[in-house]
């Protein structure tokens, strides 16, 4: 859309910025915005619908994590009961047993699921990790979305030096594959923390590994972005507003990055799920989110050991850790059918 | 000079021939069979959870380094090969006596055994004594305080201030090595006997010979190296001749050590019989111990080590420079549950000196200063944590919601007994926060003034069966800026002075001063200088080719593996 709320025609880009034919119109396009008609197709994609609502009800059970601990487990994400004894149908059982093995699931309110091997409630661990891997899957996407979209603008417009120097950095972070790059930094970051002039994250902080997976994901979402802008800026809504004496930032901010919107969202539901599967990646490895707090990543790394004698305690968070992604994933694979940038979208006015 | 030669030739035939019918003897006492199913030779494949610090002995002081090296370089006295209470006994290993003792403790004389030979064939000197020391010393042997801080000339030799140790001198001619000390040291036996003062031939490299170490005098010799990987231990064929007893020539012609760090594995490997030991420094874990004990009972011994594990608290940093916040501390840890964290494998606990240790003590922890400010509370092991009394002493020093941070390692169950203080910490009152370091940057982390931490988790595995040995995380000479062996920052003249009295007494005599020992250890509970929770227990897994009945689970060194023997193929 150019600032008018005039839609324009997408064209899709290559890295050189080259324009490709688009494809034949839209049959559902007459007279309907590109929103609208991206709503219109999301309707009809059950797949996709049936996904974001799977997605939606991992959030909402994780964000109920502390009425479920209050009220029905009656303990906290970190309160241990080793040496507790629970009355289950009328039998004693020990929570943590004296070779350390943790009771199983006792489909009661307390221990639903089981406990950890450090006599901690399983399910209530479990929606409080959630909430973490959830909420720096979200803050690490949005910083990555954030700094690809404003490097991708300044490179892609620019061109020149800027996007000479701005691409080199970005291939010189994509040289490295993101799990070891993340690796790296979450392990250096984890042990010592980090202090960016009045900036201090501590080295358990849950900003770390957000920072972390946040930073090494931007050239996978900058590059594509660069390339589109370096489409959009020779387009003829550009070129008006450049001849109407508009400053380059206004150029950018509203008129190219309006165009970007569609890109941006596909780009946000697809990276949530990357950001959260990297998440669990560090934090399994001990280099995302640190003890005592719980995430999917880190269940599932003290589940492991304890595989063949309490399988449930590396199921349940893989379960919930496949759920969420596979439902953002499908969701995001729809979103991006819907706002398809290489369809050709023309307002028919 | 020339005098007669035939007498030497008559001479050399005689002691040949002895050496001979000596070595037959030896060889055919120590490799007889014990069990009729059994027979000497083979293979024995050892699972090793982490990789020895160095093979080479003047380097390697790691128990794993420690475990292969004490096979391959007899020292002057050696520790007997048996199980239990009766392995803590220090025998002559190259000296033909133990050494004795005069000048009021400051003087040690041993002679060495007649006709001894290095794997390589060249024959032992005296002086060859010397000269491992003071390898030992240049090559920088992570407990070479052992050696300057007793032996005279040893800390001016390290330091590049004497050409030679101007406290030991050794008789080529007669075999006779003296050596002085700085002041009395009653355990000084055992610091003869650490693996490191295993003779090497004078002229070694005064290099790392990690990958090819020296020739030593022992039932075994190490012919290949991989680091990180493996390593070979093969027969010494001239060890027969040495004729030491008390020290047994092995079973087996091989002992193929591999490193396998996932512990999961290596108690698989054992189980299934495709590894023949499971590394006794390695937990246990919790899936196999059901399955050890349906499957494998007749091959597994628990086997409660010489290691205590504690939390220490520092002594001189808020809040744990306030009795009352250690207290609380010490009550609000249930021992049981901390045993549960660990598999069942630690004995629950609260003095620091384990049972095997002369002057260990028993019955219920006084808590509390006896003439200060604190309450008086007794923490049996089976008991809870009592966090009502644990709160309210909080509450008493005005210290709730003061902020601590605890210290851990990531490596299980130590991080799992951080995280359960961090929860009891939080629980009591205090603002707890859980710091969780590399293993490999803990030591160093938490020994540095700069960090300065407040508490956290350790443990004290003996370097020889003395409680001095213990004591030296007590010791105020022990606080250092750097790797700082006083955890606790404890400066407590009473402990100073005690230690140091009984620092002097020798090993032997050990019993007259036995209720000093346990006066001290009632006297550091009482002062709840640290969280003492659990004597670390050891698994002795072996495979089903192994003689489980005559193997030995030496307690200083761990699996004796000269004392295993194979099935008869």
């Amino acid at each position: 859309m150019t600032s008018d709320g005039t839609a324009v025609e997408h064209v899709l880009a290559d890295e050189s910025g080259v324009g490709i034919p688009a494809p034949p119109r839209d049959p559902y396009a007459a007279g309907a915005t590109p929103y609208r008609l991206a709503g219109r197709r999301l309707r009809h994609n059950y797949a996709a619908l049936v996904f974001a609502a799977l997605f939606l009800l991992v959030v909402i059970l994780c964000l109920l994590a502390p009425v479920y601990a209050r009220y029905i487990a009656h303990t906290g994400p970190n309160d241990q009961h080793i040496t507790e004894v629970l009355n289950i149908n009328g039998k004693s059982e020990d929570v943590v047993s004296v070779t350390g093995v943790p009771i199983g699931p006792t489909w009661h309110s307390s221990f639903f699921l089981g406990a950890d091997s450090d006599g901690r409630d399983l399910a209530v661990r479990l929606l409080y990790g959630g909430r973490t891997s959830l909420a720096i899957g979200a803050m690490a996407t949005a910083i990555t979305i954030g700094l690809a979209t404003a490097l991708g603008l300044v490179a892609g417009y620019y061109r020149g030096w800027a996007d000479g120097l701005i691409s080199r950095v970005l291939d010189i972070v994509w040289a490295y594959p993101a799990l070891l790059l993340a690796i790296a930094l979450g392990v250096s970051l984890a042990t010592g923390g980090i202090t960016i002039g009045p900036i201090s994250l501590s080295s358990g902080s849950i900003f770390v590994p957000t920072l972390v997976i946040g930073i090494v994901y931007v050239p996978y979402v900058a590059r594509p972005i660069r390339g589109e802008v370096l489409a959009l800026r020779e387009r003829e809504f550009v070129e008006a507003a450049r001849a109407l004496g508009a400053t380059n930032l206004r150029i950018m901010v509203r008129e190219i990055l309006p165009n970007l919107s569609s890109t941006i969202v596909v780009f946000v539901a697809l990276q949530l799920a990357h950001s959260i599967i990297l998440e669990a990646a560090l934090s399994y490895l001990g280099a995302g989110v640190q003890p005592p707090a719980a995430s999917w990543g880190t269940l599932l790394a003290a589940g492991t050991p304890l595989f063949t004698v309490a399988p449930y305690l590396t199921l349940a968070p893989a379960a919930l850790l496949v759920a969420a992604c596979l439902g953002v994933n499908i969701f995001g694979d729809g979103l991006r059918d819907a706002l398809d940038p290489r369809a050709r979208v023309r307002a028919g006015r | 000079m020339r005098l007669n030669n035939r007498l030497p030739l008559v001479g050399a035939v005689g002691v040949s021939l002895t050496a001979i019918v000596a070595a037959y003897c030896a060889m055919g006492a120590a490799t007889s069979s014990a069990s009729p199913d059994y027979a000497p030779g083979g293979t024995l494949q050892v699972s090793m959870g982490s990789p020895p610090q160095s093979l080479d002995p003047q380097l390697g002081y790691s128990s794993e380094s420690e475990e292969a090296d004490w096979l391959v370089y007899t020292p002057l006295v050696t520790y007997a090969h048996k199980s239990g209470l009766a392995g803590d006994s220090v025998i002559p290993g190259l000296a033909s006596a133990l050494p004795t003792v005069s000048d009021g403790g400051l003087t040690y004389t041993a002679t060495l055994r007649k006709g001894l030979k290095y794997s390589n064939g060249v024959a032992v000197k005296a002086s060859d004594f010397p000269f491992t020391i003071e390898r030992a010393l240049k090559l920088g042997w992570s407990g070479d305080s052992f050696y300057t801080t007793t032996i005279a000339g040893a800390a001016a030799y390290q330091a590049g201030k004497a050409k030679t140790i101007s406290g030991i001198s050794a008789d080529d001619a007669t075999g006779e090595v003296t050596i002085h000390l700085i002041s009395p040291y009653g355990a000084f036996d055992n610091v003869l006997a650490f693996p490191s003062a295993g003779l090497v031939p004078s002229g070694t490299a005064m290099t790392a010979l990690s990958t090819s170490p020296p020739p030593g005098v022992g039932a075994y010799m190490i012919t290949h190296v991989v680091p990180n990987v493996s390593f070979t231990l093969e027969k010494n064929p001239l060890f027969a001749s040495s004729h030491i007893p008390g020290i047994p020539l092995g079973y087996v012609n091989t002992v193929q050590v591999t490193i396998q760090t996932n512990a999961d594995t290596e108690a698989q490997d054992v189980l299934n019989n495709t590894s023949d030991e499971f590394d006794w420094g390695d937990v246990l874990p919790p899936a196999y111990v059901a399955q050890i004990d349906s499957q494998a009972k007749a091959r597994y011994a628990p086997e409660t080590l010489a290691a205590t594990d504690f939390f220490w608290l520092n002594d001189r940093r808020a809040p744990f420079n306030n009795i009352l916040a250690r207290e609380a501390a010490n009550l609000a840890v249930s021992r049981v549950a901390l045993q549960r964290l660990a598999s069942g494998q630690i004995t629950p606990a609260c003095y620091y000196l384990p049972p095997s240790i002369p002057g260990s003590a028993s019955g219920p922890c006084p808590l509390g200063a006896p003439s200060g400010n604190g309450s008086f509370s007794a923490a049996s092991l089976g008991s809870p944590a009592d966090i009502a009394l644990a709160t309210n002493l909080v509450k008493k020093a005005g210290l709730t919601g003061s902020p601590v941070t605890v210290w851990t390692e990531n490596r299980q169950p130590f991080e799992a007994f951080v995280t359960y203080l961090n929860s009891q910490l939080n629980a009591i009152g205090f603002k707890s926060t859980l710091k969780v370091v590399s293993n490999g940057v803990y030591d160093p982390t938490i020994g540095s003034a700069k960090v300065n931490p407040q508490a956290g988790w350790s443990e004290w595995s003996q370097d020889y069966p003395n409680p001095g040995d213990f004591y030296f995380v007590f010791d105020a000479r022990s606080i250092l800026p750097e790797n700082n062996g006083n955890l606790d920052n404890v400066d407590d003249p009473h402990i100073q002075s005690t230690i140091i009295r009984l620092d002097k007494v020798q090993s032997s005599d050990l019993p007259s001063v036995d209720p000093q020992w346990v006066a001290l250890e009632k006297y550091v509970a009482s002062k709840d200088y640290q969280v003492n929770f659990g004597y670390e227990v050891s698994p002795f897994l072996l495979s089903d080719r192994v003689d489980f009945a005559s193997a030995v689970f030496q307690p200083v060194f761990g699996d004796d593996w000269s004392t295993f023997e194979l099935k008869a193929s």
